[in-house]
């Protein structure tokens, strides 16, 4: 850590936390708009940093995974145990939840066992007061020797205070070598620890009781790393200790271990929190989980709210999509316009008009749809009920060998792939996460919504939303028959077991909702501007050249190609050239499907009235069926 | 002493002991549920998962995982642990 302040005035602060304590609250509020988002290396794990003007100085904040502890257990664990050891950070703050500070402390000792200067911050103080809690930070700073604040970051409530103390941290026991802090693990144990200490004689990277206690409760990765720097018999001799104090115990190390920490915080917590004592009685929450997870209503009640998600997302969305599509069709008419005042070549027009407007267009028609239906899922995940979700759903992935957890990153699936997967790595279990990954692709992402739409738009009026909900079924039950069919083909093993935390229901605030809507929104027309307009300048060029011809006809390019395609696809009821061309394209991004369309027939607005000429509703439902199962996305793969 | 899954709605028990491998016992203590550890069951899911709280926090576990949590009946009056 001394090397780290030396070489820049930069103070760096790591960002730790349980899940579900508003960390992301208050690096959001500390950073403001100052951040920048990537991957950590090697995973697919977001790192979000950012930075932060305090007092003239400089601060740099990391934040890590949301994680419970530090074990090499998890990708999230190790991404977070990593940064601690390797990057040394000045000054780590860990943001708690006040009303859960036992488990939450568990986290903090593991941090001060690494020898990190460490800030508490006591989030969502407001609901701990609410309950009845009172804490006395004072004496939780004075036995664990770093500074202690209680924030409400949701309400803005003790920023400054927060600040301070990162600042104040920087200057604590920074002239020793490990900070003072130890949990009393028994005295046998304590004798033991000390000799491992002697034992491995010079280390650099860990502190040295971090590494005795780690090795006592056998920690994979210590022992590999014990075992890289050749410290072979210290291995050796910790586990010969180890099995010995288990036989004294009666049980394994890692629970004693795990128990005395829990014994240490126990003790400091009956020091320093006072709570008024309340009749316990079921809350509203509880209320709640036992109609939503009931046995027989637990999986209607998610269905019906998938489909009033849908029915929602088209009734409303419909709406604004008539907008947005007269909009184009008057933008395309002014440029025609614009272009024939300036006297610009027929080729210039005709690619800013058939090529780019039309296509774009197409695709932006959408948004409202999109939009409404990531607004739909963002309610949902911040309400609580997602949660809910994978849990009921428990039973029904387990038979298909997956457990509960894998459902997250399905539904995620209905918003875009990508980001589905990239959540896969909350699954703990290698395999359940390769599989679930596999399967991913035939959940409906948002790329095939408008395909559905534009369609069932034209085809089903009547019932829009119960096509388009049989459409996203009809996914995720050849999801689970894959998953069934490639389970036992590579993975023969049992699934992990569920272990989850229920966030409390809450009203999703119009704020936040908001902010993960545009997020995902704001990813699908980055999309649309890049690999959207790339298809479609692709396909217009295809479509004007050999330049003698008349435009998107069969005598064209993309006319040769699509009759070249178009046998492929007559089983399915749609033999003609250009939904073969539409699929063709649709490879590298299903949104280009439907701008293809848009391009290939002249624009949005008379698809309508010209693709009846080609489909019947059942052809029509199989160019979708097909649109749904084929190969996914070039930017998934 | 008796697996968790015997519980019933609205019962505190108290966590006697964890019979699992490393990765289970990693997973739980971590969570908040250890020996000592008071629990109360929000919804005992019949067949399905379960629900318990520990203090504040809801935790939803798999039958599999709580038939290996052993718990002991606490006193219905005494007050679940923070």
């Amino acid at each position: 850590m001394k090397e780290a302040i030396e070489k820049t005035k930069i103070v760096h602060i790591a960002l730790a936390g349980n899940p579900n304590t508003g960390k992301s609250t208050i690096f959001n509020a500390l950073t403001g708009a100052h951040q920048h988002v990537g991957n950590w290396p090697g995973v697919t794990v977001e790192k979000k940093v950012g930075d932060f003007h305090y007092k003239n100085k400089e601060f740099e904040i990391t934040d890590l995974p949301g994680t419970y502890g530090l074990t090499a257990y998890s990708i999230d664990e190790r991404i977070a145990r990593d940064f601690l050891i390797e990057s040394k950070p000045d000054v780590t703050v860990i943001v708690m939840d006040s009303t859960n500070l036992e488990r939450n402390l568990y986290l903090a000792i593991s941090v001060l066992e690494l020898g990190r200067k460490i800030v508490l911050d006591l989030n969502m103080n407001d609901i701990a007061e609410h309950k009845g809690i009172k804490i006395d930070t004072e004496k939780i700073g004075k036995i664990l020797n770093c500074p202690v604040v209680k924030t409400d970051a949701f309400h803005k409530i003790g920023l400054e205070e927060l600040k301070a103390a990162i600042l104040k941290a920087t200057t604590f026991s920074s002239s020793q070598k490990e900070l003072e802090f130890f949990v009393d693990y028994s005295e046998d144990v304590e004798i033991e620890i000390s000799k491992i200490e002697k034992m491995l004689k010079s280390e650099s990277i860990y502190p040295k009781r971090f590494l005795a206690t780690r090795l006592l409760e056998g920690d994979p990765e210590i022992v590999h790393y014990l075992r890289q720097t050749s410290r072979e018999f210290v291995v050796e001799e910790a586990m010969h200790v180890g099995r010995h104090l288990e036989k004294n115990f009666g049980y394994d190390m890692e629970t004693w271990m795990i128990e005395r920490r829990y014994n240490f915080i126990r003790g400091l917590l009956k020091e320093s929190v006072k709570r008024e004592k309340r009749s316990i009685k079921l809350n509203t929450s509880d209320k709640i989980d036992r109609v939503l997870t009931n046995k027989f209503l637990g999986i209607p009640i998610f269905l019906a709210v998938m489909w009033a998600t849908f029915e929602i997302t088209f009734s409303v969305g419909g709406w604004f999509a008539n907008y947005i599509d007269a909009f184009f069709g008057w933008f395309a008419e002014v440029v025609t316009a614009g272009m024939d005042v300036i006297q610009a070549p027929m080729w210039l027009i005709s690619f800013l008009t058939n090529g780019l407007i039309a296509g774009v267009g197409t695709v932006l028609v959408f948004l409202p749809n999109i939009m409404i239906l990531f607004l739909a899922i963002a309610i949902l995940e911040d309400s609580g009920y997602m949660a809910r979700a994978a849990f009921v759903m428990d039973k029904l992935m387990h038979a298909i060998g997956l457990h509960g957890k894998s459902f997250i990153p399905m539904i995620i699936g209905f918003g875009c792939n990508v980001p589905a997967i990239m959540s896969t790595r909350t699954l703990s279990s290698e395999k359940d996460r390769i599989l679930t990954i596999l399967i991913n692709p035939f959940m409906s992402c948002s790329a095939r919504l408008p395909i559905y739409i534009l369609f069932t738009s034209i085809f089903f009026k009547s019932n829009q939303g119960t096509i388009v909900f049989s459409l996203y079924f009809l996914g995720i039950a050849v999801a689970i028959l894959s998953a069934k069919i490639l389970k036992p083909i590579f993975f023969k093993h049992e699934t992990a077991p569920l272990i989850m935390e229920l966030p409390p229901y809450r009203l999703p605030t119009v704020k936040t909702s908001l902010i993960h809507t545009w997020e995902r929104a704001s990813a699908f027309l980055k999309k649309a501007g890049t690999v959207i307009v790339a298809g479609v300048v692709l396909v217009w060029f295809l479509a004007s050249f050999p330049i003698s011809t008349e435009y998107a006809s069969q005598q064209t390019l993309i006319g040769h190609l699509g009759m070249f395609l178009a046998p492929i696809f007559k089983p399915a009821g749609f033999g003609f050239w250009q939904a073969a061309v539409a699929l063709f394209f649709g490879v590298i991004a299903k949104e280009t499907v439907v701008g293809t369309m848009g391009t290939l027939f002249g624009g949005e607005s008379k698809l309508a009235t010209i693709l009846p000429q080609y489909f019947a509703p059942l052809s029509a439902y199989s160019f979708m069926i097909m649109s749904l199962l084929y190969i996914p996305c070039i930017a998934r793969v | 002493m008796t697996p968790l899954t015997y519980v019933k709605n609205g019962e505190i028990v108290e966590v006697i002991k964890l019979t699992g491998g490393k990765y289970f016992v990693d997973k739980l203590t971590n969570i908040g549920i250890y020996p000592g550890t008071k629990l109360r069951i929000v919804s005992d899911g019949e067949y399905g998962p379960m629900i318990i709280a520990v203090g504040e926090t809801r935790i939803g576990l798999g039958r599999g995982m709580a038939q290996k949590i052993l718990v002991r009946l606490a006193e219905s009056t005494s007050e679940v642990k923070q």
